[in-house]
C-alpha cells in the first residue's frame, strides 16, 4: 500500500475523484469531459494535463497509451486515501470546540463508556419515573 | 489615545458581565430551571448583544470623554505632559574639591589648590512605561489573532470536510429531507453529504451550508428526527448566534466567564432544539430520540478517534438534554428581557449599595445587623405571569455580599410547585446543586389567600406558603464591584 505523506491539493484531489468514480482504464478526454461537467472552472488541455502528470510524478496514477490517446489507472484505491486524510483529519480536530462555527447533534468529544452507561441507565429511570 | 479607551471599557464590560453570568448561573438558577431552554438560550444572547452594541451603555462607547473623568485625570494627564517622554542623559559637570593634602601655601604663605578635575556625573530620566498602552496592545493583537485563527480553522474544517465526503445519493433520505423541510417551512434545504470519520451529524457553514451524516445504516424514523434537528439549527440561524459568541469571544478571550457563558448557551442551544425538535410529538417519540441519541453515543466510540473528553459539555451537557428529553414536565415560556431584567436588577442595585457600604464601614463598626431595619434599601422587583422576584435587602462590604431576595408565587400552580418536596420531605424547587440558598426565617403574615404565621387570637391558618425569602451569602466579591 502506498505510503502518503502530504495531502493531494485541491484540483489533484478533483481529479483523482473523477477517475476513482468512472471505469479504468480512463482517457484523457475522458477525464477532461467529466471534469468539465462537474466544476463550474474550465481546464484548459494543458492544465489538466499538468496535473495528471502530477499525480503520475506521485505515483497516483500509472499512465499507458492506447493508440494515440494516453490512459490513465487508478494506482492508489480511494478508500485508502479517504482513510489517510480523515485520519490527518481527526488529529487536527484534537481539542476545541469552543467558538465553532458549526452544530452538531451531540458533543463529539469522546464521552467514555462507563459514561455512557451511566447517561443510559439515568435515562431509563427517569423514563420509567414518567 | 483611543485605544486605551475602548480597552478601559471593554474591561470595565467584562467585569460586569462575568458578575451577570455568576448570577444568571447561581443566584437565579431555582428559577431558570423553571422555564424552557429557548428562554435560557435568547438570555444569553440578550445579555451578549447589550454588551457587544456600541452606545448601548454596557458595552464599547466611541466617546472621548473620559471614563474615569475627575481630578486625578488631569493630574496624571499634567504628569504625563511634563515628564520627559525618552531616556534622557545629562551630563553634569563640577568641579571637584581637591584633597586637602593637595593644598599647598604660596610663596606669599597664601593656599592654592591643586587643580580642580572636572567630574560628570549622568542623570538618568527614565521613560515613564505607559502600562495601559501596553495592555491594550496586548488586548487588542489577542482579540485579533483569537477571531482569525477561529475564522482559519473553520474554513479548514469545512474544506477538509468537503474533501473526504461525498453527496449523497440516497432518493429515499433525500425525500425525507424535503419532508421535514417543508414541514418547517424552508425552502431550500442544505445538501446532504456523507463522511467516513463525523462522529455526530452536523450542520457546516454560515453562507452556504452542509447537512454531514455519518456513514452508518439509518432508518427512517432516525432519519426523520435527525433532519428535523439539523433543519431547526439552520432555520434558526444558530450558526449566525455561533459566529456572534465567536465576536464576543475575541473581545473577552482574556475572561474565563465569556467562556463558561458561551458553553452554557451552546447547550441551553441543544436543549432548545431537542425543545423544538419534539414539541407535540408523542412520549413514545421523545423515548425513540433520547436512545437514539444514546445509540449514536455508543457507535461513535467504536470509531477511531483523537477526540478527549472535555470539562464542559461532554456527558453533562448531555445529562441535562437527556433529563429534558424524558421529562413530562411542562415548562414555562417566559420571556429574555425578563431574564436580563432580573440580572440587570440585581447587577445595579448591587453597585449601588457598594457605592455607600464603604461609608457604613468606615462609622459603624462591629455587629451591623441591627442596621437591616434601618437601611433603607430600595426594594426592586420583576414579575412574570407566574413569580415576582424582589430584591429585599442587601449590605455589601469588602468581601462579601448579603443579599436577602424573595420569591413569591403569583398563581395556585405555582405556589403548587414552590411548596413541592419529594419523598424525603425536600423541596424540589431547591435541587441539590442550588448553591449558598439558605430559607431565612423572616417569616411575615400576609393577607388575602395564602397565610403564614398565625392570627392574633392564637389560631392558625394552614399554610401554604406563597413567598419564601433567601438568603445569599456571596463571598470574597473583590473591590472590582465597586468600580462598577
Amino acid at each position: 500500500m502506498k505510503h502518503f505523506e502530504k495531502r493531494l491539493p485541491d484540483a489533484e484531489l478533483e481529479i483523482m475523484k473523477v477517475i476513482w468514480s468512472n471505469p479504468n482504464p480512463i482517457s484523457t478526454s475522458e477525464v477532461k469531459k467529466h471534469i468539465d461537467e462537474q466544476t463550474e472552472k474550465q481546464r484548459t488541455q494543458q492544465t489538466l494535463q499538468t496535473l495528471l502528470n502530477r499525480l503520475i510524478a506521485k505515483e497516483y496514477l500509472i499512465k499507458d497509451k492506447r493508440g494515440k490517446e494516453y490512459i490513465y489507472t487508478a494506482a492508489v484505491s480511494e478508500r485508502d486515501y479517504v482513510e489517510y486524510e480523515s485520519e490527518l483529519f481527526l488529529k487536527k480536530m484534537h481539542g476545541n470546540s469552543v467558538a465553532s462555527l458549526m452544530r452538531t447533534l451531540f458533543d463529539s468529544k469522546k464521552i467514555s463508556d462507563e459514561d455512557i452507561s451511566e447517561l443510559e441507565k439515568m435515562f431509563k429511570e427517569k423514563r420509567d419515573d414518567n | 489615545m483611543i485605544i486605551k479607551e475602548i480597552f478601559m471599557q471593554n474591561l470595565l464590560a467584562s467585569v460586569k458581565f462575568s458578575v451577570i453570568v455568576i448570577l444568571l448561573l447561581a443566584l437565579t438558577k431555582p428559577i431558570m430551571k423553571r422555564y424552557t431552554a429557548g428562554f435560557r438560550y435568547y438570555s444569553w444572547l440578550a445579555v451578549i448583544l447589550i454588551f457587544m452594541i456600541p452606545f448601548g451603555g454596557m458595552g464599547i462607547k466611541i466617546d472621548t470623554s473620559s471614563v474615569t473623568a475627575g481630578v486625578e485625570n488631569e493630574i496624571r494627564a499634567t504628569y504625563y505632559n511634563l515628564a520627559p517622554k525618552h531616556k534622557e542623559s545629562v551630563e553634569v559637570t563640577s568641579k571637584a574639591p581637591a584633597d586637602y593634602a593637595d593644598i599647598s601655601l604660596s610663596e606669599n604663605g597664601e593656599p592654592i589648590c591643586a587643580e580642580e578635575e572636572p567630574v560628570t556625573a549622568t542623570v538618568t530620566y527614565a521613560e515613564p512605561v505607559d502600562i495601559l498602552l501596553i495592555l491594550s496592545a496586548v488586548w487588542a493583537m489577542g482579540a485579533a489573532v483569537f477571531f482569525l485563527f477561529h475564522i482559519y480553522r473553520y474554513f479548514s474544517f469545512r474544506r477538509s470536510l468537503k474533501r473526504i465526503s461525498y453527496a449523497s445519493n440516497d432518493e429515499n433520505a433525500d425525500k425525507i429531507l424535503r419532508d421535514e423541510a417543508r414541514a418547517l417551512n424552508i425552502s431550500s434545504a442544505p445538501p446532504v453529504r456523507i463522511s467516513a470519520v463525523t462522529g455526530t451529524p452536523m450542520l457546516v457553514g454560515i453562507l452556504h451550508p452542509m447537512l454531514i451524516l455519518s456513514e452508518r445504516e439509518y432508518s427512517d424514523d432516525e432519519l426523520r428526527l435527525i433532519f428535523r434537528h439539523e433543519l431547526t439549527h439552520y432555520k434558526r440561524n444558530d450558526i449566525l448566534y455561533q459566529f456572534i459568541i465567536l465576536i464576543f469571544l475575541s473581545l473577552h478571550w482574556f475572561n474565563p466567564f465569556a467562556y463558561i457563558m458561551a458553553k452554557a448557551a451552546e447547550i441551553d442551544g441543544e436543549t432548545a432544539c431537542d425543545e423544538q425538535v419534539l414539541k407535540g410529538e408523542e412520549y413514545e417519540t421523545r423515548v425513540f430520540y433520547g436512545e437514539m441519541l444514546i445509540k449514536l453515543l455508543k457507535s461513535q466510540n467504536q470509531k477511531k478517534s483523537y477526540m478527549t473528553t472535555t470539562f464542559f459539555g461532554g456527558k453533562s451537557g448531555m445529562k441535562k438534554r437527556l433529563t429534558l428529553i424524558a421529562s413530562k414536565k411542562q415548562k414555562k415560556k417566559g420571556t429574555a428581557a425578563m431574564a436580563l431584567l432580573m440580572a440587570l436588577t440585581i447587577l445595579s442595585s448591587l453597585t449601588a449599595a457598594a457605592a455607600d457600604s464603604g461609608y457604613f464601614d468606615s462609622v459603624f463598626e462591629g455587629d451591623t445587623s441591627y442596621l437591616a431595619d434601618f437601611i433603607q434599601t430600595p426594594k426592586q422587583s420583576v414579575s412574570d405571569e407566574n413569580y415576582i422576584f424582589t430584591l429585599e435587602q442587601y449590605l455589601v462590604t469588602d468581601n462579601a455580599a448579603l443579599v436577602i431576595y424573595s420569591i413569591e408565587a403569583k398563581t395556585e400552580a405555582a405556589a403548587a410547585e414552590l411548596n413541592a418536596v419529594d419523598e424525603s420531605g425536600y423541596s424540589t424547587f431547591f435541587d441539590m446543586d442550588t448553591i449558598s440558598f439558605v430559607p431565612t426565617d423572616f417569616e411575615k403574615v400576609r393577607f388575602g389567600g395564602f397565610c403564614d404565621g398565625s392570627l392574633a387570637d392564637g389560631s392558625t391558618i394552614p399554610k401554604q406558603k406563597s413567598i419564601i425569602w433567601l438568603t445569599a451569602l456571596i463571598s470574597a466579591i473583590p473591590r472590582i464591584l465597586i468600580l462598577l
